[in-house]
């Protein structure tokens, strides 16, 4: 580690805040990240993996996760463990006439900026994934899109931060922060104090707890996402799948509610199917609900009816950190030096954490960015914080 | 079936008997579950009349009181009944998520039924002592032997060796005896000295004390080979288990090396003991608590059995390992709770007598507390043992994580159960951990010396136990 170089102090081992810990760390930082339960014990931990390009609009952030996309092959080999990255292409399921249409255009709008994805009628879609129900309408097919296994991916980057030096501790909560003259010099914690010239909030949907205790307000909330499990089965889906619906749902809370919460579908390594997720507005409420757990299943098994032969094994539920944009928020605060945001990525936050994690490593290092970073900075929402959504 | 009961009683062992039976006749509703066929849960687990070569033997008497509980239960109409029906799930207000195995239309159906008092009493499973090969065909637990044989007639093998710290170990020894069997030898973790210092524990339980002699005297007779201070080592056979190799142990519990000896049977029955069935507990929200000598993770209660959620209640294993009398006790007690909160008495009783009832009651739980505390004990091995397992055998059966996966992960600080889930999907497969939850719990424990609250318990989500997806399409 360098002599006087800052300390920086992450608070959250999710994704976000282990991506940042290990981009500092490779770059001899000294770092400290301070987890309050276990590593991925956060909305990490409860999500899918998908690194799904075609479900976002072109624009800044669709330019993101390109980046992040190509970073991941490189994190397969650097990172001790095997976070199982595959790109194993993925397909946006079409269950009506009116959601075709509307893929079609979303699709053009893609294409038109280069992006490789295309639209499929039923007979081309069985042909990718033969189980899939006759009674769909068609698909998207993007080869770009992949998967990873979530927790294997949180877990390796701590691993890999701790093997460059960083300080990794759980299971201590951080209770407040430290400032002088308006700017940070350390948290206050259930396991002691711990000085920092730097603190980066990665909180995941308790960025806006923990940006309160500096009395910032940030419009993070959580945007709870439950997930059904099945046993160990023999290979039934190659791709990652997400229904059409998802993506209304995703760019229209009012259409989350109207046309059913989209669903998406992956079969892990291991063969377990991974069958989700509700987007609810609940609170920091983390439990299941039979009728959650019974809409994905009727949802699910809608589009792929060789679910009959699958058992449930376990349901969980995960909070998404929420903005009312849509995008994460990142980078420095202005009206307090050495805090910074790294939260708010809602359902992107694996396919996001490399880039994030690369980016907010050069910020925090003062290195040059080479991406303009405007729409995610923290004072987009003004003094107060913004407009609150819901 | 109603869509509300006043009490539903999930479990229909002893515990869950002797609380339906001091809530019948109240003008309440009450509807018990249970997932098995029959009622008696683990005590009365019996299709088949007792065999005919041993008398009846029930020094306790307590087998006897559960077949009167259920006899009597049986005539009482007010009740309702669901059989081979397994709660999945407990969600906000004590609301009850149930899989019938065969619905009113012959399939498999799902019920929400909400519970105004919710009484949980859903026993206990055994503990293990992974070695290698326990996962050989062949290689079995002693209340699955017993299941074999009491509800299918069905001997584990013609020759059965039993092994490990249970005093179940005597129970089946006996019933294989009964039943034309032959017991190639019963081997025993636990040293004599061990067996002796816990013995004033049970001084005065002397059903318990001559349970035991009597079982002792019947092995003697049918010259049963019965050895003490000794761990399996490993189980052996190509495709299912042909024999064991078994080592003495010092009295702190460590192998002897060059003392291996080696028995061949058909079959090898395990049993460590046994560990509180805490998932519906914890789907509810109760609040556990950890105590070594009363069986591990437990699901915390008051002097009266209510847990911290209110009104629901729990009773008999699951508050803790203590056996047949405790949960009949228990299971009175928390109707008795439930009775005084609704504010009835039982029938005849004026207010002040039933207040001595549950005064009464509670003290008699109470006293269960040392058979509780040697039973236990006696059932203890080693922490020492689990820190020496081998790193090639298996842990977790379902998802296939070996100790030396698991211990590797502890070094790299994944050291409470959680995060060792996390770390290596331990507990992630089909059984959701029941089986090696525990295991893992006293593998990291016995590694890290950490506290029971630091490295944690293994938490259970909906469904509770797999549930075909089939289920949900057509219910
Ligand atoms: C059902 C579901 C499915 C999803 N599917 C996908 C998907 O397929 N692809 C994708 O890219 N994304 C997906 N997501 C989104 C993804 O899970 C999140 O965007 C991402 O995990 C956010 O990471 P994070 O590190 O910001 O938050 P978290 O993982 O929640 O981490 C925040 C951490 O901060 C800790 N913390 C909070 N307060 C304090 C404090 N005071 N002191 C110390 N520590 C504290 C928390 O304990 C937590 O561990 C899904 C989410 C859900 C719920
Ligand atoms: C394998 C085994 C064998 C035993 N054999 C003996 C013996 O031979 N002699 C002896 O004296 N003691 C034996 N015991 C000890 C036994 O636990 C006590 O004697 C006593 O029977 C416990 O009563 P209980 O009512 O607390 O629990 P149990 O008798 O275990 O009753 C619990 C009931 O809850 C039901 N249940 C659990 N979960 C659910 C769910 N999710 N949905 C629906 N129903 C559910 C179970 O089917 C069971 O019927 C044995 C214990 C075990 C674990």
């Amino acid at each position: 580690m360098k002599q006087n170089s800052p300390q920086i102090v992450i608070i959250g081992g999710g994704v976000i805040g282990t991506s940042i810990a290990y981009h500092l760390a490779k770059q001899d930082a000294c770092v400290t990240l301070i987890e309050k339960n276990d590593l991925a014990s956060g909305s990490s931990g409860a999500c899918d993996g998908l690194v799904f390009m075609q479900s976002k609009k072109p624009g800044v952030h669709l330019s993101l996760a390109m980046e992040s996309l190509n970073r991941f092959e490189s994190l397969q080999r650097e990172l001790p463990i095997d976070i199982e990255f595959k790109k194993t292409g993925g397909m946006v399921i079409i269950e009506t006439d009116a959601e075709y249409r509307a893929m079609e255009k979303f699709t053009r709008e893609q294409q038109a900026i280069g992006l490789d994805v295309r639209l499929l009628d039923q007979s081309q879609a069985l042909e990718k994934e033969p189980f899939l129900s006759p009674s769909i309408m068609g698909s998207t097919f993007s080869p770009l899109d992949a998967q990873v296994n979530p927790i294997s991916l949180t877990l390796g980057l701590a691993l890999a931060a701790k093997k460059n030096h960083a300080r990794v501790i759980t299971h201590a909560k951080v209770l407040g922060i430290h400032t002088k003259n308006n700017r940070v010099t350390g948290v206050a914690t259930t396991q002691g104090n711990f000085d920092a010239d730097m603190v980066v909030n990665a909180a995941g949907s308790m960025a806006g707890r923990v940006s309160d205790m500096v009395e910032m307000s940030m419009p993070v909330q959580p945007r709870r996402g439950q997930i059904v499990v099945t046993h160990a089965g023999k290979p039934v889906l190659t791709r990652c799948l997400i229904s059409a619906k998802y993506i209304a749902a995703k760019y229209d809370p009012s259409l989350a509610d109207k046309s059913g919460q989209g669903i998406s579908m992956e079969q892990a390594d291991n063969g377990n199917l991974l069958l989700g997720s509700t987007r609810e507005f609940v609170g920091f409420n983390r439990e299941n609900t039979l009728s959650g757990i019974k809409k994905i299943i009727r949802q699910t098994a809608a589009i792929l009816p060789v679910l009959e032969n699958f058992q449930v094994i376990r349901s969980f539920a995960g909070l998404r950190p929420y903005t009312p944009d849509g995008l994460p928020i990142l980078g420095p605060v202005r009206s307090l030096d050495g805090f910074f945001m790294a939260a708010g990525h809602e359902g992107d936050g694996i396919a996001l954490s490399p880039i994030t994690g690369d980016l907010m490593a050069r910020m925090l290092l003062g290195q040059k960015i080479h991406i303009p970073l405007d729409a995610f900075s923290p004072d987009r929402f003004g003094s107060n914080g913004g407009k609150h959504h819901d | 079936m109603k869509a509300q009961y006043h009490v539903i009683i999930v479990g229909s062992g002893v515990a869950g008997l002797s609380a339906a039976e001091t809530l019948a006749n109240q003008g309440l509703d009450i509807l018990i579950i249970d997932e098995n066929v029959h009622t008696g849960g683990q005590l009365l687990r019996k299709t088949r009349p007792t065999s005919a070569c041993f008398p009846k033997f029930d020094p306790d008497r307590m087998k006897s009181k559960g077949f009167n509980l259920v006899r009597k239960i049986n005539k009482i109409q007010s009740i309702d009944w669901l059989f081979q029906a397994q709660v999945l799930g407990i969600f906000k207000d004590r609301r009850l998520w149930v899989h019938i195995e065969k619905g009113e239309k012959g399939s498999a159906e799902f019920l929400e039924v909400r519970a105004e008092h919710l009484i949980l009493a859903t026993g206990a499973r055994e503990r293990y002592l992974p070695f290698k090969g326990w996962t050989l065909p062949g290689v079995m637990s002693l209340g699955s032997a017993q299941i074999l044989m009491k509800s299918h007639g069905v001997l584990p093998a013609r020759h059965t060796l039993i092994a490990g710290t249970s005093p179940l170990m005597m129970v089946l020894a006996s019933e294989i005896l009964g039943n034309q069997g032959k017991v190639t030898a019963l081997l025993d973790e636990n040293p004599m000295i061990k067996k002796l210092r816990f013995l004033p524990l049970i001084s005065h339980h002397w059903p318990k004390l001559m349970e035991g002699a009597i079982y002792t005297a019947r092995m003697a007779l049918n010259r049963v080979p019965m050895r003490q201070s000794v761990r399996m080592i490993e189980a052996r056979g190509r495709d299912g288990f042909e024999s064991a190799i078994v080592a003495k142990t010092t009295p702190e519990g460590k192998v002897i090396p060059g003392t291996e000896t080696d028995y061949l049977a058909g079959a090898l029955t395990i049993g460590y003991g046994f560990v509180p069935n805490i998932e519906l507990p914890v789907q509810a929200g109760c609040d556990l608590e950890y105590q070594k000598d009363r069986g591990g993770w437990m699901v915390k209660v008051d002097e009266t059995l209510e847990s911290s959620c209110r009104s629901v209640y729990a009773a008999g294993e699951i508050t803790g390992i203590a056996g047949a009398k405790k949960s009949f006790i228990q299971g009175k007690l928390a109707a008795m709770t439930i009775l005084k909160r609704l504010g009835k008495t039982t029938p005849g009783n004026r207010k002040i007598k039933f207040q001595k009832d549950i005064h009464t009651l509670v003290s008699l739980d109470r006293q269960q507390k040392a058979y509780a505390s040697f039973l236990n004990q006696l059932c203890q091995v080693p922490s020492s043992a689990y820190a020496a397992i081998p790193d090639d055998t298996m842990i977790c059966r379902c998802e296939e994580i070996t100790m030396g996966t698991i211990k590797k992960s502890i070094q790299q600080g994944f050291a409470t159960v959680g995060s060792l889930k996390k770390a290596t999907r331990c507990g992630m497969g089909r059984c959701q951990g029941r089986i090696c939850g525990p295991v893992i719990f006293d593998i990291i424990t016995a590694l890290t010396q950490k506290s029971p609250g630091h490295v944690g318990c293994s938490l259970s989500r909906v469904p509770v136990k797999t549930v075909d997806i089939k289920a949900f399409l057509t219910s």
